[in-house]
């Protein structure tokens, strides 16, 4: 299990409140700059009002007017709207009406045979099942929930895309809408009605998930993978340290020794020289309390500059090891030492002796033994074991996170639905996912940092069939490229701010390497999705309050 | 009914539908002023296209004016609150076909805020009023044009509101049923509640209403009380029943010595529709100028010369 | 009513016309591709879920497919190897008809991530899920002599010829899947296995009667000879001794002649070019045949190979070679006189042989082995105090190992020279002799 990118513990209280502020920043900004183009917008159809009607003197003459018309127009409308935001709450039994209406339609309207075309690939999945152990429970995951999130994908778009859209070409809405309904309340409702249909769902496809899962793995897996480690990693209280660091010929630094990997996650100690590697420990010693031993995971690289010795398994000479001092800092004489084979790449699990928990704070220091072999190591490649959990729960947190993107697309699409039409609604909330989902790409190209340049220049060099690195002529391309592609990545920069990187919230690997969801990765997933849906809505419901709801 | 408590109220109401590039496209209501008091009968007439419907959905806030009020209830078109004591029948029944007629009553009862029991009772009672009672439990997409429009009547009566548009009450019904709809219309009005409808049928109209609007091509043409403009000073009609031939000729003679003409006699034909028509010949000979009908009594009324520019 | 009528006729007579043309041409693309053999049936065993996916993603299979190997890509970077094999088997299960996917990853699997490990058992783990691999792509894309070959080759060089060879050929030799190690013959023996895919391979090319696309003919053909001969040779190094070295050459030797009688003189309509000539025919080749001949034969040793098979072949050479590896055995262990007895046994042996075989005497292999030999004798020899014998165990017919090695060092010394002056002069260094084909 790779933690590449670790977010601040947002169950901390400071950090949360820290967080909320810059969201309600956000919001402030977005209220203000929503409420400048609707302004604008009202004025320019004053202007162009009195500009037909009495001619160009008048319309200039009346301009100033008709700014403040229209800025205190929008307020005015602002305010009432946000009145009724505020007074939500009052009309939840509305909210609930129109939340049962949407079940009933998602029920009525047989959308809940998904559920059958669900089953339709679990007949196939078992062809693929790797024979070896490793792969089996990472396969199943893996597919359980891809079919699930792409299963629920078409399914979010057409119900919820389509639902308003069609309540305005049937015309329902105008019974609706004369009825002493809050649009917002219209809109929540919506969310509200379909996030339970698909909770439903997502249940019932989790739980045949589950079953399917446990039925399919060989019983070595369930004995030894069918877990949720809840690992202890390294950490430091003070925020200007850090609690892992190595030691390169007597200096201290955050990385070691570049081999060449090209992926940069690890980095590397020598064998067989005073290098090392040291994590630093604060924890709550409790939780190791009660048991003489404790379990230490570790996955490690081990890069080669030599063969190494070709001799059997058991020899044990062969192979790349490593040796492990664990010390009490609280009492130096309080250790233990141990070596190890290096398991290329794979988790490994030793025993300690509690003991040298008891204080809570504990310096462990790694070398390579094996001269001219390497041993690659980051933050979180070694941890103490407190406890594990039921893996069934863990799937189940693995669920919350597509619940999560779930609420994502259902917002998105009942807001857009709400002035597009269904189809181009379908289309803007794919447009919004896809972008979700390759965020970090998007952000490259619109900050240079992708050979070959902008999207025109890449389209260039992807028809001539030209190399990343080769300058294009000066000439009409070259001009082209220096127009349109600066404008082009500042809109793609535009678009990655405004829609969320939705590929830093997948938790599926967790589930499927056996360990423990964080409560601050659950926290953080739960608080982006939930901070942008709500302004979503009530971008929303600022746009369906401003939109005739007849033709 | 005279000077009552004006309930509904339009002032100079205009609406203009944009192009994308906000460009003008069509006027479909011109200055528009108006007001219908508590517990009338008040009918919007017009032929298709007129601004009939649109002044209903003006109202009810379904769509924006471009300038001028719609007050309902002396509330304006974004206070939510006014549709408490309002009912909407739009001129079809645009109601949820996956939901039976108890569920649809229930759903919309919801929206009023009632509770449980005032929800049971209201739909219950409608139910029964509008005579559904043995389909309740079906679903509205298998109901009849007619049953739809009964439903439809029933939500739009679920809060028993002060003030009802109905908007083309009487399309697709029986004549049984329109009858019904008629008395219901009636009822309605008995009970002290104001209605609003808008029809091109205009015998339904000149039936039930005390007080109509006529439209033509986003403009309004001619306004008062029903009995005031149908009534012609200048002419009588003679109705008997087996009357001879020399009873006839002795009422011709009568009418010539008096100095009269004797214009027709016979079975008259519905003077309303006769002023409709005139109207529509009138307004497409003069488009733009307020029907100015060859009246000695012309009443004064609030709208009358509001839309001569 | 008419009008619509007429058009209603309309589109049903073009709806017959189309559905006809589409039968038509549905079946002569179906003959057409019976004919050329690229139907899905006939390109190799349908997998119904590969044809379900490849149904379900239709035009995206391609993007899927890229995907899917980015993916793979990116898990071997970040050394998750155990991931990498389903992703793969659903790219070759969407795109089961091309080569290099199936090629590329089973090579990347029994090279790249088995040399990732250091225990001999996990790099047997990696090699034996590449030839696996390789099997299945030769499953799916039915007479495809290359895939064929490759597996053969696998078998040959990942268990026979890496450094860990003595180890991976036990664990070969133990391994309870018989399905992998077993060859027809019934012995479980790496070389063996390559033998039968090889002979598969051979079978392929001479039945379509085109030639392997990514080798010349003649190396592609003589692999089942060669691994045979590599067998015989191996169990003879592994100490092995009996009856079945001997029977080994023989059947390699049977197995060269074969190849060697493969194809004619023709170059531009034979497969390749005949390499086994009687006596009276070899006269009677032209000049450029004889070119020809001389250079394929160089190509893969035939005439190196045949001879070696007879010599080995002999039981007294078998012998031979079993006494001096007990006696280089005693001599590790420090049993000096054992060693000597060995060697003393063997030795002459070794001698009536190279007396019988003027052709392998000359042979630089075998010329080495015996110098190496003899070497090892006589500094054992000197080594326990005992006087060298008068006479070499090898005078008169090689050179002693120190005279060649001087004058070898002596040579590359000199060319040393010639290249530094050519190079102070100016001119240009002496052309490089050109290297000899290596061995295979």
């Amino acid at each position: 299990m790779t933690i590449e990118q670790e977010f601040p513990d947002l169950t901390q209280w400071p950090v949360l409140q820290g967080a909320l502020a810059y969201w309600g920043q956000t919001l402030l900004i977005l209220v203000l700059l929503g409420l400048g183009v609707a302004s604008f917008r009202d004025i320019i159809i004053r202007f162009q009002d009195t500009l037909s009607s009495r001619g160009f003197m008048a319309a200039m003459v009346g301009l100033p007017i008709a700014i403040l018309g229209g800025i205190l127009g929008t307020v005015r409308s602002l305010a009432v709207g946000l009145l009724e935001i505020v007074a939500l709450p009052l009309g939840i039994r509305r909210v609930w009406a129109i939340a049962r209406l949407a079940i009933q339609e998602s029920i009525r309207r047989r959308v809940l045979y998904v559920l059958l075309l669900f089953l339709v690939p679990f007949l196939f999945a078992g062809w693929y099942l790797p024979k070896a152990e490793e792969g089996q429970l990472l396969y199943l995951v893996g597919f359980t929930n891809t079919t699930i999130g792409w299963l629920l994908l078409p399914m979010v778009l057409f119900v919820v895309g389509m639902s308003i859209p069609n309540d305005l070409k049937s015309r329902t809405i105008q019974t609706v809408v004369t009825k002493p309904i809050r649009r917002i309340e219209f809109i929540v409702g919506r969310v509200l009605g379909f996030m339970i249909v698909f909770t439903i769902v997502i249940l019932v496809m989790g739980g045949v998930s589950l079953a399917y899962i446990y039925y399919q793995v060989s019983d070595q897996v369930l004995r030894d993978q069918w877990t949720a480690r809840v690992p202890v990693y390294a950490k430091v209280e003070d925020p200007n340290s850090s609690p892992f660091y190595f030691i390169k010929q007597g200096v201290a630094g955050l990385a070691g020794t570049n081999v060449g990997r090209e992926w940069n996650y690890r980095s590397h100690i020598e064998g067989d020289t005073p290098d090392e590697v040291r994590w630093f420990f604060t924890f709550n010693p409790k939780q190791f309390a009660g048991v003489d031993r404790t379990k230490v995971g570790m996955t490690f690289d081990v890069f080669k500059t030599t063969k190494g010795n070709p001799t059997r398994d058991e020899d044990e000479s062969s192979g790349v090891w490593a040796s492990l001092d664990f010390i009490d800092l609280q009492n130096p004489q309080n250790k233990f030492d141990r070596a190890f084979r290096v398991n290329n790449n794979r988790l490994t699990e030793i025993t300690i002796p509690t003991s040298v928990l008891s204080s809570g704070q504990v310096l462990v220091r790694a070398q390579c033994v094996t001269r001219n072999q390497y041993i690659g190591m980051a933050k979180h490649d070694l941890f103490l074991l407190a406890r594990e959990q039921s893996f069934e729960w863990n799937f189940i947190k693995g669920l919350i996170t597509l619940w999560l993107k779930m609420l994502f697309l259902t917002s998105v699409a009942v807001s857009a639905s709400t002035v597009l039409n269904g189809f181009v609604t379908v289309i803007f909330t794919i447009g919004a996912y896809v972008v979700g989902l390759v965020h970090n790409f998007l952000m490259e190209v619109a900050g240079g940092k992708i050979l070959g340049g902008g999207p025109i220049e890449s389209l260039v060099r992807l028809v001539t069939q030209m190399n990343q690195q080769a300058d294009i002529e000066q000439g009409f391309i070259r001009s082209v490229i220096n127009i349109f592609d600066p404008i082009l990545t500042r809109f793609l920069a535009a678009v990655g701010a405004v829609v969320p990187d939705l590929s830093t919230i997948e938790t599926a690997e967790y589930v499927a390497s056996g360990f423990d969801i964080p409560s601050w990765l659950m926290m953080r997933n739960a608080l982006l999705v939930v901070g942008y849906v709500i302004p979503v809505i009530i971008v929303g419901y600022f746009l369906f309050r401003g939109r005739e709801t007849a033709a | 009914m005279g000077a009552g408590e004006v309930v509904v109220e339009a002032r100079n109401l205009t609406k203009i539908y944009r192009d994308f590039w906000g460009r003008k496209k069509v006027e479909a209501l011109r200055s528009l002023s108006m007001t219908v008091e508590r517990g009338e009968i008040f009918g919007l007439l017009g032929p298709n296209g007129s601004g009939k419907t649109t002044t209903i959905k003006l109202l009810l806030g379904l769509l924006f004016p471009t300038s001028g009020d719609a007050l309902v209830l002396g509330k304006g078109a974004d206070d939510v609150n006014k549709f408490e004591k309002i009912g909407y029948l739009p001129e079809e029944s645009y109601l949820y076909k996956f939901l039976s007629a108890e569920e649809t009553l229930e759903f919309y009862g919801r929206l009023f805020n009632m509770s449980r029991a005032e929800r049971r009772r209201r739909s219950a009672a409608l139910i029964e009023q509008v005579g559904l009672n043995h389909a309740r439990k079906r679903l509205v997409k298998e109901y009849s044009k007619g049953m739809a429009r009964r439903i439809g009547l029933a939500q739009a009566l679920i809060n028993d509101p002060e003030v009802v548009f109905l908007d083309e009450p009487t399309s697709g019904l029986d004549p049984i049923g329109t009858r019904e709809m008629k008395d219901l219309i009636l009822d309605l009005r008995a009970k002290g509640k104001t209605i609003v409808m808008c029809s091109h049928l205009l015998a339904d109209v000149q039936d039930v209403c005390d007080r109509v609007a006529i439209l033509h091509q986003g403009e309004l043409k001619e306004y008062g009380r029903v009995s005031d403009l149908l009534e012609i000073q200048d002419l009588t009609e003679v109705r008997a029943r087996g009357l001879s031939d020399s009873a006839k000729e002795r009422i011709r003679e009568i009418i010539a010595g008096d100095g009269a003409t004797l214009e027709s006699m016979g079975h008259p034909s519905t003077t309303l529709e006769d002023l409709f028509l005139r109207i529509v010949r009138e307004s497409q000979a003069h488009p733009g100028r307020r029907y100015l009908p060859e009246r000695s009594s012309e009443k004064a009324d609030p709208a009358s010369v509001s839309d001569q520019r | 009513m008419n009008k619509a009528r007429r058009r209603k006729v309309q589109y049903l007579v073009s709806m017959v016309v189309l559905f006809t043309l589409m039968i038509w041409v549905g079946r002569s693309l179906d003959t057409m591709q019976r004919r050329l053999q690229i139907s899905q049936e006939s390109l190799g065993r349908v997998n119904p879920v590969s044809g379900t996916a490849q149904l379900v993603l239709g035009g995206f299979r391609g993007v899927a497919v890229t995907l899917l190997w980015h993916q793979a890509q990116d898990l071997q970077k970040q050394g998750r190897f155990f991931e990498i094999e389903p992703i793969v088997k659903s790219i070759t299960l969407l795109q089961p008809h091309f080569y290099s996917p199936w090629e590329f990853q089973s090579w990347n699997f029994a090279f790249n991530i088995a040399a990732e490990w250091e225990g001999v058992r996990d790099k047997y783990y990696w090699i034996e899920k590449g030839i696996d691999f390789m099997k299945a792509a030769t499953e799916t894309n039915r007479s495809k002599s290359d895939l064929e070959w490759y597996v053969g080759y696998m078998y040959f060089t990942r268990f026979g010829q890496s450094d860990e060879k003595r180890y991976l050929r036990e664990l070969f030799r133990n391994d309870e899947d018989l399905d992998f190690v077993q060859s027809q013959s019934g012995v479980k023996d790496n070389y063996l296995v390559a033998y039968d895919w090889f002979t598969r391979a051979n079978g392929t090319v001479l039945s379509q009667n085109i030639p392997p696309k990514r080798m010349a003919p003649h190396p592609f053909l003589c692999r089942p000879a060669l691994s045979r001969s590599y067998y015989a040779e191996t169990l003879a190094d592994e100490g092995s001794f009996g009856p079945r070295i001997g029977e080994g050459w023989q059947l390699a030797y049977r197995d060269w002649v074969q190849f060697g009688l493969l194809g004619g003189k023709d170059r531009s309509k034979d497969l390749l070019f005949r390499l086994e000539y009687s006596p009276s025919e070899m006269e009677a080749l032209t000049p450029e045949e004889k070119h020809w001949r001389y250079h394929y034969n160089r190509m893969v040793k035939y005439d190196h190979w045949k001879i070696r098979c007879q010599t080995e072949a002999l039981p007294e050479l078998q012998s031979a070679r079993e006494a001096i590896f007990q006696a280089n055995k005693a001599r590790e262990s420090g049993a000096y006189a054992k060693s000597l007895e060995f060697f003393e046994k063997g030795l002459p042996l070794w001698r009536g042989v190279m007396e019988k075989t003027e052709e392998y005497r000359e042979d630089m292999l075998f010329k080495e082995d015996c110098q190496l030999m003899e070497d090892d004798y006589l500094r054992l020899l000197a080594h326990v105090g005992r006087s060298t014998p008068v006479r070499r165990p090898f005078d008169g017919l090689v050179p002693p190992l120190r005279d060649s090695l001087a004058s070898q060092v002596q040579k590359s010394a000199d060319e040393i020279k010639d290249l530094v002056k050519g190079q102070l002069e100016g001119a240009e260094p002496p052309k490089a002799p050109s290297p000899d084909t290596p061995a295979p």
